[in-house]
Parts: C-alpha cells; structure tokens; sequence
C-alpha cells in the first residue's frame, strides 16, 4: 500500500468508500439523465446539424461558398483543423505522460481528456477532408495501390505527413482510451439490470473477469501504450507546423514552429479540459473528484504553457526583424498593425496576457476565474492560428495581390457546426461511458482520499 | 412450251451414284453424330446445370433490358463528304482583317473543324504589323454572340429576305421614281469595294429611270444619294485642321519608331488613337534601351494607358490643352528664334506642367526633325498649332507623312450635324445605318434620335439590338465580319482583305449584299470583289504569282497593295492658318471638368457585351466590368467628398453624381493617381453592355458637348457626393510595390552610364560561411536536368509591355479560361492566367522612421503619389525549376517537366489549394465553383452558352470544379510545333512556336522560346544585362525572365533655355 505525504491535498474529498466511487461514476450512465443535459444536448444537436449541412452545401457546390480566395486559398478550414488537433493534445498528454511520470491526479481527468482528444480529433480530421476541392478523391492521398499505373502519393508534401501523423495518432489515442475503459465497462456491465444496456456493455467490456492477471496485463498494455503515444503527443503537432515551417511564405517558413506549436497545443489541449470538466464537474455532481487541486495543477500546466507559446511569439518577433529579410519584417510587422491587428493583439491578450494571472494562487484556485480563463485560451488559440495562416497569406511577396479574408455564413456555419458535433459527441459519452476512471480512482482512494489521510 | 430442262445436284446425281441414291431423300446426306454426341459422357460431366441455365437467361434479360434504357445522346453530324481542308486536329489559319468603324488590325484567324476559335496579328500587314489588341482578338466571341438578330425583321416582326427585298427595293424604286433622298450613315468606310459600291448605288439611284414606254422620253430621276461618315471618338478637327494648314484633308501617318521625341497632348496612341496597334510597335521599336530609346512627354487629364508608359507626364485640366500646345509652341519658337507667342497660361499648374512643357521644347529642338507632337483634341484650332509646331520643327515629312495618309478616320461632324438637319426637317426618305450605332455614340445634343423618327423608312444594317436597331423600321442583319468578305484600305495603298471562316450563324446577309440585291445586280459583294482585285491589285512580296492566281494570293496573305494615284500629294504649309488658329483659341476655365476617355477594353462599346472585354481589367485601374468615375485620391479624400479611396471585398465605393448641362449620371468613384485634379474622367462605350441582367454603366456619348460644329471630350461640369455605395470590383487593391524589386526600374542615364550592378545587381546571399554567393549556388533539392533537350522559357520586356491588356484576352482565348463575373472578382477569384500587375509609384520614404515605428513607413509606402509614374508587370507561372508548388502537393499533381515546365495534371488534382498558398507569385488559379454549369455563371461564362462555347479551343480541357489551374506555356502550341518540326525532320525553329501571349504582344515584350537553343531569342534575352528572375532570393529558379523596366525620364526640372 502507498503511502503519501499528510501535507498533499487530498484528491478525492469526502468519505468515499469504493462502492461509493462506482455509485458516482455509474449514477449518469445508469440513471435518468436531467432536463439540463436535453437542454444542452437539443442545442448541441441542432447547431451540429446545421454545421453538417454547410458541409453538404460545401460538398455539392464547391468551395467558392467559403469566404477563400486565390491569395488566401486557406483561412477558417486549416485555422479550424490546428486548433482542433491542438485541443486533441491534451488526453493523450495527460494519459501517456502523465502515466509515465506517475502522476496520480490524472486519474481524474485522464477519460474524459481522452474522449475529448478523439472527438477533437475527428473534428480536425474533417477538415483536411472537406477543404478539398474533389473530397471524391480524398482517398488519393493515402498510399493505395491503384489502377493508374504507377502513381504514388508525393513524399515530400507536408500535407502528406499529416495524414500519417493525424491517422496513427487518432488509432494510438482510440486504443489507449479503450484499454482505459474495458474494466470500467466491466463494472458497469456487472451492474447493469436491463438486458440490452448488460448485452451492450458485455461487449464492450471484451469479456473482461478482473481476475489479477488481468489486471497484471491491463497494467503492462497500458505502459506500452503509454510509451508509445508519448513521442506521438510531440511528434503530431510538429509535423502540423510543418505544413507551414516548410513552405516560402514569409511567416510561415519558420524553424521555430515545431517546438512552438507543440507548446501550443498542450496549452490548448488543457485550456479546452479545463473548460469541459469544469462543466462535467457540476453537472454530473463529481465535486469529490475533481477537485480545486486538480484545476490548480491544470492551471500550471496552462501557465507554463502559455508562456512558452509567449517567449516563441517573441522570438519570432525578434527574429523577424533580425534576419533582415525584407519580406519576412513586413510579414510580421503588418501582424501587428496591418488589417489584420485585431487578430493578432486578440492572440497576444488571450494567450499571453491572461494566462499571465495564473501566478496568483487565489486566481489558480479559484473554479470560475479558471473556467473564463480557459475560455480566453481557446479562443485565442483559434486566433494564433487564424493570423498564422491568414495575416501570412494575405499579404505575401507581390504586393500586387494583396487580399483580404471575409468568411461568408458557410465558413462560420461548419466552424460552429464542428463545435456542436463535438459537443453531441462529448455529451453522449457523458451518459453512456464511465466519465472518470472509476477503477483507477480507487487505486488512490486509500492514499489519496481525504478521510483515509484524516485516519492517519 | 414448257421448261424440261433437268439440273443435277453434281456428277453423282447425274451418274446416279449408288451411295447418292441411298440418301438422296434425307435433309442432311451425311449421318448426323446426334446420338454419339447425345451419348457422350463429358457432356454430364459439364456444369451448366439448371440454376446456370436460369442465371445466364437472367443476365440475358436483365442486360438486354440494360441496353434498352436510354443512354444519353449527343448528336453530331458527321461530314458526308469530308472537305480537303479539314482535318479534325488539325488547325487552319485565315487571313482576315478587322475593322469595326474604331479598331483596324490585319489578322490570321484559327480555325479548328470549321470553327474561328482564336485571333492573332498578320504579321504582313504593315498598317497593324502582326499585332493585336483585346478588343480585336475578343472580337471572335461576338462572333458566337447568342444576343445577335437571327433573321430580318421589320417593326420587331421576323420576316424573310424576298419579302424583305421586295419591300425595299419597292421603296427605292418610289424613291427613284418621285424623287427623294436616300442616305447612307456610317461610320468611317475604308473598304474600297463598298465605297465604289455605293457610288455605283447612287449613280443607279440618280440616273435615269428607263421608261417603261419607249416612245416617253427618259427623265432624269430627282433622287439623290448621300453617305455620311462618322466616327463615334472623331478626328474631325484633325482633318479640318489639316486641310487648313497643310492642305490635305487627311489625316498622316505617324512615324513613331523614327521619333526621338514625342510629345502628345491627351492622344492615347497606344491603344485608341487611330491605329494604336502598329503604332505600339512602332513606339516599341524606338524605344530599345540597349538601341536609342525615344522620350515621350504626355500631357493629359485621365491617366491613359499611354500617358502611363510615359517618360515625363503633365497632368493638365482638359480646357488647359490648347494654352498647353500654345506655351509649348511658344517655347520652341522662342527657342528657334521665331518669337511666336501666343497669350497662354494655365489655371492650376500642380504638377509642374509648364516646365516640363519647356523641357519638352528644348528636347524636340534639339532632336529638330525627328520629333512629334500629336493631340486628341478636336478643336481645330489646336490640332492647327499642333501642325504648326511640327511644322516649324520639321517634322512634316519624317515622321509625319502626308504622302501616305491613314484612312481609319474620316468622318465629319459637320456633314452628321447637316445629315441630322436634314433628317429634322423630314427630307430623308430613306436611311441606311452600318457600321455604326449613331443614336447611341452622336451626342444628345444633336438630337439623332428625335430625327430619327422623322425619317419614314430606316434600314439599320446591325449585327444585334441597338440603340439604332430598335427604333429602325428594317433590320437587314449583317454577317459578323468572320462570316463576311471585304476588303480595307486602312492608310496608303495597302490593302487587305477579309474572307469569311465560317458559313452563317444566322440567317444573315452582308450589307453590300443587299444592296446589290436591290439595285437588281445578280452578283454577290464576293464577285464585286474579286473583279476588282484580279485586275488592280500587286500581291506582297511574292512577283513570281502569276495574274490569275493573284487574287488566290492576296486572299491567303490577306495583305495586297492598291495601285496609287500618280500625282504625289505635297503638303503646303499655310501659317496664316496657324497664326488665326491661335489668335481664336479658347481659354482654359476654372472649376471641375469631366474628361471623357475610351477604355481598353470596352472601346466605344460595340462589343461591350463581350465577357472577355468586361471582364479584362482596366490597364490603369485595374477594375473590370463597371463604368466609374476616374479621380484623383487627393481630391476623394478633401472635405468636398471625403470619399473612401481603397478597393476591395467589403470597400465599397462611394458615388457622385456628375452634372454636364442638364444631363447628369450616377457614378461610384474609382481612385485614379495620376487624375488631374479637379477633374474626373469618365468613360464612353458603356450603357450597352450586360452582366446578366445588369445593365452596366451609363452612355456618356449622349453627354458629349458640341462646340464650334465638333464633337468635344470634355465639358464643365457639377460633381456633388451622393449617400449611395457601390460594389467596384479590380484585380488589384494594393497598388504600390512597397520598395521591394518588383518591378526593377532605372532611367536610361544610369543604364547607359553605369554597370549593371548599380541598377540590376545579381541577387547574393550569405552561404553557410559567411561568403556571399549567387542564388544557384544554394540549394536545397537535386538540380532537374534542365540543359538537356528544350528547355521552354519566356523574357518579358518591362520597358516595351504598355500594359494593354492584348495577351490577357488572348489567353483567355486560347486556354478557355473561365469568365467568372464581378462578385467573383471582388472576391479576389479572377481566373486569368496572365495578370498585368500595375504598380504606382510612392512618395514615401521608406526609411523615415525605421525601426519599432517601420509601420508607419510601411503605411505611407502604400499610398501612391499624387501624380505617380506607373509600372506594368506581366506574371503568369514563372515555371520554376524549383517549385515551390510541386513539393507541396500530396498527391504530385503538379510536377516539373523535362522541358522546363511546371505542368499541372489536373485529373489527379484533388484540390487541396496548397501549391497555391505556397506560390509566391499567386499565379495559381482555383476552380471554386463548377463554372460550366453552376447557375451563378449561367449568364457570365461563355462556356454555359450552346453557341458561345464554340469558341472554346479543343485543344485545352475545361477544368471542372475543386482543381487547381495556371499557366501551361500554352503547352498544346509546343506539342503542335514539336510534331510540326519533326514531321519536317528538322529542329524546332527560334520563333515558330509562339505562346498566346508573345503572338498577341502589339509590342512584342514577350519573347517565347527554347532557353537551351543556343541562338534563340529568349536565351539572348535572357542572358542579357537588364533581365532578372522576379523574387530571385527566394531561389525557385523560374523560366521566365523580367528585362529591368528603362525610363527615359531625366529632365531639367527649372529649364531656363
């Protein structure tokens, strides 16, 4: 049994006893779900299908409805698929790294982190799909054997390695969050009384007995997956960057990118948890579990983070002007002060400025200023990509063919569509899978538990 | 009797062959291996059992029924008999020549399996020597212009030519017999054959009627015959003004390629004055750095094209031109030593116009006999300094030739203005309009249509609805002139021909036919023709031609050459006429004027609505398919307007209205540098065309004034804000270089004085070590082979292109480039593949602040000067041999060809947009919608129309929607030389291959061909001192090369001579 440290915070509040966690966890997925949960599901839905039928519109008259033009050839599209594979950072962040470093109060956030990964990285994966302008032919860019002779993909196009990093990520993060979920599937499969819901659940829980050579086994295919998503959590935001880092566009073409965009991502990823559990946290009556102490710990992860994403803001700043380059100065300077200002100082106050107050403890502790700021982070994070790619492309080398982006209702419309599809997503996961990792919490409940630490 | 014959079956039969006799009874002589086969073990052993059975019967009913669905059907005919010279694939060339009244080329028309599909120069015609303009070469899709009269009308009812002939030839014969007069309206005739045509009418129509009893005696018929020409923009002063003081009542030939100077008031030679084709050439050709390189002074209110190529500009109010051409005189005879002064000055001299006046004037002293001063005005008292000027410098006779004059303008305004007396006063009982469209291009003040209806009986010989045509009685539709036969006689004895390439669209007939037809001819125009040139005409440069196979000759070189008068025509020069002139010449006034200019594209609007020409951009403003007020930023941003002055997607325009007499129209306002302040321009030719169902712009023909019997194009005018915005659509809505080399640019002192590293260094940057290096000397990627076999490239010469906009259209033409309408525009989706970059120069220094504050520099680097210089910057895809594009794309759809190209494929396109994001010219063109069928195109894009899409070039695939498209090099013309070369077994020929661009260049600024051949023209261009790779350092290495742009541009800012 270990043993930790009094002067630790508890991380389950409360006189929990392990039939008291299943309870908890099983109350959303076994009993009724309330009039808030329609309320937000109804919404989720409707916004969802109407971001669904801007993509039908996409699809069926051409790209022309989006707000693109030929000097910016991409705007909402790639700034949506980043920020939401930035946000599809965080589950696998928290899940393999954390596992790794043997952080115990992952086990709190680590499921739904991780559902909201997958689901984030489904939105990110629709994008690519539906930015092209023959979606028809999307299965082209995977290496096929195929009937035109000896046509092959390009190995040399960034766009290329995306599909790789974007398709192994999503199977590695799937699997992991499945593994997660057998035994709790199992717990709830056990406690099930209605057949269907028993016959549901015996399947999905792959027929999982919780003898301890099972366990000794769940343990082991947890570390090796954790070993393997780890790089897979750096490697997938690098090799988005590189979709800029190796093009010529002044702002794009930048050896900074990688690191950046990975910093970038898990400051995302954990903003976007924040605000997600902070939500769960109320509405599914999981105080005990998720606690102040693990927004806190979040809330560093955001700070550190945040300040990272600020110092490569700087650098390429600073690099900017001390390279010389012509086009690379105007690049950033028009930034900060061409059309696009707005943007941009939205970029710089949400992501550097704000997160900013996080040093103080009372803010870090405190449930409603985390949730505004995690709010501020994720809409700034959809601003650095958005000047990013927008304020780079559409002022580049010949002046002649400067331009503006305006989105026009269909842009918007599969923006907040991808939003409520993730929303749907996220809230029937909400009442159909264990939204904590019940069987892992209660590994900690005897170190961990507040009353057990009383007793000692 | 009947037939005992007896026949055998054979021998046997005959000799009654006992084996034959045996089965002689039996259907089938030979035993039959039924039962054998019947018995044959392997035939239980096969498979096809009863389901099998059922199987194939439900496959056969099921594919039969299949096959009895209908399938789409496309009808074709097939050529019964094939003629000679058709070969599907294979292209045919026609001479023609094009000449609507405003524009003459000599042209080579394509056809492919009987169809015109694309325009290019005759390169053996010395009047437009091989050059085109956009209007003319978009002239081939008026030919498939759905808006055309299908048959002969009278009162908006169809009818049929014998009907129609009857009726016509039954007024005619009224008219002959009773009296009465018959007018002809055109504008300017220069084909010989329809001139002596219509003499022959009047002499027919004025001669004696034959009686019908033999014993009356013939009376001379009081019928008289008239033809009146005009020109829509009129010359008229210049010609009057010509007879005045050189006795000629024509109008010259310009010599622009002999001039060291040229001085030109408000004429836009290079793409409206008279014959701006050959004369861009033959400006192009004096103005070669590396040879001598003329200096061209304009003074002008809009900033035209031409004023745009010149090397020092005057911005002068329209009013002030005539004190302009007087204080130049002034300071040339002042420097002659003739003493000449005329009282002259100028109401508001901004931008230092009379100094350059007098740089002006000691230069053409200096360069006395070669210089020339030219002006648009139609003031004949200007035009008349004008003569006196050239005159008292020499110029008549070197570079102004009287001996052999042009004859594309040769209307009057006085003899319209007596016509439309004449019509008023209810004396013309029978008008012919051709040609021409008067009710829409004569001014309103002469009241043309309120005369019209005076007349009883108008015939309006119109290709489709006009504003004549609507409220003729007659329409006798004429062919579109690929579907007709004439011939021209555009300046000295030069004549070309037309011939028709296709048969009749429409149920239409060539004016000269009819007319042939009424006066009881039984020839054709084509017979009138022929006779005529078999005997009179010299065919080229070809001696050996025998006389019967002349005509054959002239027809295929198009160009042949008249016999001329013997008299040589010497002008006499009258200075009386010069020194009155000027004593009556009008001064300049105070407060705004509204010039009135042509456009480009538009023209006079005979072809506005040509999709092609709405949608080429303006040189200058770069706004396509819209009719603006021109003015300068200075004056939209003062307190009287407070106008916004950018363009773009959300910008929208604001309006003014402008007032002349008491007609006024509604106008957005475009922002023109370069405008004279308090003045605008607006343009003529609109109101006629459409976009949909929009109706674009206003007619300003209509508010034309008239003074002193001439047509003027300009007047005062009220200009007051009005609340309304407009959407204005450009191609460009940044207009400055922003101190980048772009565009590099030097004057021609420092070109000839100093090395080429002072105005075009090689682009260096640092290697890995510190040492700095050419741009070839880094490298990422493995070089491509590109000295082995062709390697394609173009040389663009910056200081020759004028930035007409000719290669555009012809792009367009050759490579069915979609026609995407004015939203798509304002959304940034031209689809042109060539683009003319314009830029302005600023004032701004860019250096001022530096530093943290280098935006405000930047900021004030955006705005172009007041009266800025103007640059023009063809770019299509530069080819790079490290492209930028072709790493990137997922699925290799755009890769590097082993003759240099970048090639698109667009079938493997998926549309991803990232070749194009990641083009650093943005030369890559997106299909965002399927524009061969999307409703929003439906009335836009040529190709959505059964007819129009005739045009389309069969060798160039129409891009469907979601793939990306640019620039090939005209890739199907290098496959086609190629084969043409190897069929001959020779190598590719220097210049036999031609992109659509090169050919169309009026001024041949872009030269096509192999880089790798050591003695091509592009190589020796390319190679040569001035060229460069735009955006060099960013090292993508590109096939096309830029020739440093050489202003001929010092002057003596404070000339004291």
């Amino acid at each position: 049994m270990q043993r930790e440290s009094a002067i630790r915070e508890p991380l389950i509040l409360g006189d929990k006893s392990y039939h008291d966690i299943t309870e908890d966890v099983c109350a959303p997925v076994e009993g009724k779900a309330n009039k808030y949960w329609y309320i937000v599901f109804s919404i989720s839905v409707m916004v969802a299908l109407w971001g669904v039928g801007c993509i039908l519109y996409t699809i069926g008259r051409g790209i022309g409805t989006w707000g693109l033009n030929t000097t910016v050839a991409w705007a909402w599209d790639i700034t949506n698929f980043v920020w939401w594979v930035g946000i599809g950072h965080a589950g696998t962040l928290i899940s393999a790294v954390l596992l790794l470093f043997r952080q115990k109060w992952r086990m709190a956030i680590n499921r739904s982190a991780e559902a909201m990964t997958i689901f984030a990285v489904i939105m990110a994966a629709l994008f690519p799909g539906i930015h092209m302008g023959r979606i028809w032919m999307a299965y082209w860019v995977f290496p096929l054997p195929n009937q035109f002779g000896s046509l092959w993909v390009n190995f040399n196009s960034p766009l290329l390695w995306d599909v790789f990093a974007i398709s192994t990520y999503f199977s590695v993060s799937l699997v992991f969050w499945y593994i997660g979920l057998i035994p709790d599937f199992a717990t709830i499969r056990d406690r099930a009384v209605k057949p269907i819901s028993k016959m549901a659940y015996s399947v999905l829980s792959f027929g999982w007995t919780g003898n301890a050579k099972a366990w000794i086994r769940f343990e082991e295919v947890s570390l090796v997956l954790a070993g393997l998503a780890t790089p897979l959590v750096f490697s997938v935001h690098s090799i988005v960057s590189m979709d800029f880092a190796t093009s010529v566009i002044p702002g794009w073409h930048t050896t900074i990118f990688p690191p950046y965009f990975v910093a970038g991502a898990i400051f995302s990823g954990f903003a976007m948890v924040q605000t997600l559990l902070l939500i769960a946290r109320k509405v599914l009556s999981l105080e005990s579990y998720i606690t102040v102490q693990h927004a806190e710990y979040m809330n560093i992860v955001i700070v550190i983070t945040g300040s990272m994403v600020g110092v490569a803001y700087l650098s390429e700043l600073f690099i900017s002007w001390y390279s010389g380059v012509e086009y690379e100065g105007y690049a950033f300077m028009n930034r900060a002060t061409g059309p696009y200002w707005w943007a941009y100082w939205s970029m710089m106050t949400c992501n550097v400025v704000t997160p900013q107050l996080f040093w103080f403890k009372k803010i870090r502790r405190s449930f409603i200023a985390s949730f505004v700021l995690s709010i501020f982070v994720n809409v700034g994070m959809w601003f650095e990509r958005f000047v990013i790619i927008v304020t780079s492309l559409h002022r580049d080398y010949i002046p002649s063919s400067w331009s503006m982006f305006h989105p026009t209702f269909v842009d918007i419309g599969i923006f907040l569509g991808t939003i409520g599809i993730f929303f749907t997503l996220f809230l029937l996961f909400s009442r159909f899978f264990p939204v904590l990792a019940l069987n892992e919490l209660k590994s900690i409940l005897k170190s961990s538990g507040e009353n057990y630490k009383k007793q000692h | 009797m009947s037939n005992n014959k007896v026949y055998w079956r054979g021998t046997e039969e005959l000799e009654k062959d006992p084996a034959f006799v045996k089965n002689a009874d039996k259907e089938f002589s030979e035993e039959l291996p039924i039962d054998k086969f019947l018995s044959n073990k392997d035939l239980d052993s096969t498979n096809t059992s009863r389901r099998d059975f059922l199987k194939f019967m439900g496959f056969g009913i099921t594919a039969a029924t299949l096959a009895a669905c209908e399938t789409p059907v496309v009808k074709s005919m097939p050529y019964v008999v094939k003629p000679d010279e058709v070969m599907p694939g294979i292209a045919n060339y026609y001479a023609s020549t094009h000449f609507d009244g405003y524009d003459y080329a000599s042209i080579l028309v394509k056809t492919r399996e009987g169809r015109p599909i694309h325009i290019e120069g005759n390169k053996l015609s010395k009047t437009a020597q091989g050059g085109v303009s956009a209007r003319v070469n978009s002239s081939i899709l008026s030919l498939y212009n759905k808006r055309r009269f299908t048959g002969p009308m009278k009162e908006g009812q169809s009818m049929d030519w014998a009907t129609m002939d009857g009726e016509i030839a039954g007024l005619l014969n009224n008219v002959k017999n009773s009296g009465g007069n018959v007018r002809f309206l055109s504008s300017t005739m220069i084909s010989p054959s329809s001139m002596s045509l219509i003499g022959e009418f009047k002499t027919w129509m004025e001669s004696a009627n034959v009686p019908l009893d033999a014993t009356e005696e013939a009376a001379p018929s009081s019928a008289s015959v008239n033809h009146v020409m005009y020109d829509a923009v009129s010359s008229a002063a210049m010609i009057e003004a010509n007879k005045n003081t050189h006795g000629i009542a024509a109008i010259p030939s310009y010599h622009f390629e002999k001039a060291k100077v040229i001085v030109s008031f408000g004429a836009d030679f290079l793409i409206n004055w008279i014959n701006p084709i050959g004369f861009a050439r033959d400006y192009a050709n004096g103005r070669n750095p590396e040879g001598g390189m003329s200096k061209h002074y304009q003074f002008e209110t809009v900033m035209s094209t031409t004023g745009s190529n010149a090397d020092i500009r005057g911005a002068i109010k329209p009013s002030e031109q005539g004190a302009a051409v007087a204080m130049l005189g002034n300071a040339i005879a002042g420097m002659m030593g003739n003493g000449g002064s005329i009282t002259a000055s100028l109401v508001n001299d901004d931008n230092q116009v009379e100094s350059k006046l007098k740089d002006a004037a000691s230069k053409l002293v200096a360069a006395k006999g070669s210089g020339l001063v030219i002006s648009d005005s139609n003031d004949p008292n200007v035009q008349a300094i004008v003569n006196g000027i050239n005159e008292m410098l020499g110029n008549i006779g070197s570079t102004i030739d009287f001996s052999n004059t042009m004859n594309l303008r040769k209307g009057s305004d006085t003899e319209v203005a007596a016509l439309i007396g004449e019509m008023n006063a209810g004396a013309v009982d029978l008008l012919f309009v051709m040609d021409a469209d008067p009710a829409y291009t004569l001014p309103s003040a002469w009241g043309f249509s309120d005369a019209m209806a005076k007349v009883k009986n108008v015939v309006s010989f119109a290709e489709k609805p006009d504003a004549t045509s609507q409220s003729a009685k007659y329409i006798c539709p004429v062919h579109h002139f690929l579907e007709s036969w004439n011939d021209a006689n555009p300046f000295g004895n030069e004549v070309t021909f037309a011939q028709p390439t296709i048969n009749p669209i429409n149920n239409t007939r060539q004016w000269q036919d009819s007319v042939l037809t009424w006066m009881g001819s039984a020839d054709t125009y084509y017979d009138v023709l022929k006779r005529r040139w078999d005997a009179e005409v010299t065919a080229t440069d070809d001696p050996s031609v025998i006389f019967a196979s002349k005509w054959n000759k002239v027809i295929q070189d198009g160009v042949g050459s008249m016999p001329m008068p013997e008299m040589a025509i010497v002008p006499v020069f009258n200075a009386e006429a010069v020194s009155s002139a000027a004593s009556a010449l009008s001064k300049p006034i105070d407060g705004w004027e509204v010039a009135f200019y042509v456009k480009a594209g538009i023209g006079i609007g005979s072809n506005a609505d040509n999709p092609w020409l709405q949608e080429l951009p303006d040189p200058v403003t770069k706004v396509v398919w819209d009719q603006y007020v021109a003015m300068n930023p200075a004056d939209m941003m003062s307190d009287a307007f407070q106008l916004n002055t950018l363009m773009g997607e959300q910008q929208r325009a604001g309006m003014v209205r402008v007032t002349v007499n008491d007609a006024s129209v509604e106008l957005p306002v475009v922002s023109v540098p370069g405008q004279k302040r308090g003045t605008i321009g607006v343009a003529l030719g609109y109101g006629k065309g459409y976009e949909g169902d929009r109706l674009i712009g206003e007619n300003a023909f209509a508010m034309l004034p008239v003074t002193q019997g001439y047509i003027r194009y300009s007047a005062p005018a009220t200009v007051e804000k009005i609340e309304r915005r407009y959407n204005i659509a450009s191609t460009q809505t940044q207009h400055t270089m922003m101190g980048r080399k772009i565009l590099n640019e030097t004057t021609f002192s420092e070109f000839k004085s100093e090395g080429r590293e002072h105005w075009n260094p090689v682009e260096m940057l640092n290697d890995a070590y510190g040492n700095k290096v050419t741009m070839d000397k880094l490298d990422l990627w493995a070089e491509h082979d590109i000295d082995l076999g062709h390697r394609w490239g173009l040389s663009i010469d910056l200081s020759t292109c004028i930035g007409c906009g000719a290669c555009v259209t012809a792009c367009h033409s050759e490579n069915n480039v979609p026609i995407v309408g004015k939203d798509e525009v304002n959304r940034t989706r031209s689809m042109s593949w060539i683009r003319i970059d314009r830029y302005y120069s600023s004032d701004a220094d860019p250096e001022i602040h530096g530093g943290i504050d280098q935006d405000k520099d930047y900021q004030a680097m955006e705005i172009p000067s007041e009266y800025p210089e103007v640059g023009y910057m063809p770019v299509m895809c530069q080819h790079c041999n490290h492209a930028p594009c072709e790493t990137v794309c997922p699925v290799a759809a755009t890769t590097h060809s082993d003759e240099g190209y970048n090639q698109m494929t667009y079938n493997r396109c998926i549309g991803t947009r990232y070749c194009a994001n990641n083009c650093p010219y943005k030369v890559r063109r997106f299909n965002w919608f399927n524009y061969i069928g999307d409703s929003k195109f439906a009335d836009l894009n040529p190709s959505q129309d059964n007819l129009a899409r005739m045009v389309l070039n069969p060798d160039v695939v129409v891009r469907s929607r979601g793939v990306m498209e640019k620039c090939s090099l005209c890739v199907q013309r290098v496959q086609a030389g190629k084969l043409d070369a190897k069929k001959a077994g020779t190598p590719v020929k220097d210049g036999s291959i031609q992109t659509a661009c090169s050919s169309a260049c009026p001024t041949n600024a872009i030269a096509f061909g192999d880089i790798n051949d050591k003695g091509s023209n592009v190589r020796s261009q390319a190679m040569n001192d001035r060229a460069y790779h735009l955006l060099e350092e960013v090292g993508v290495k590109p096939n096309v090369w830029y020739q440093t742009k050489v202003r001929n541009s010092e002057h003596n800012a404070d000339h004291t001579a």
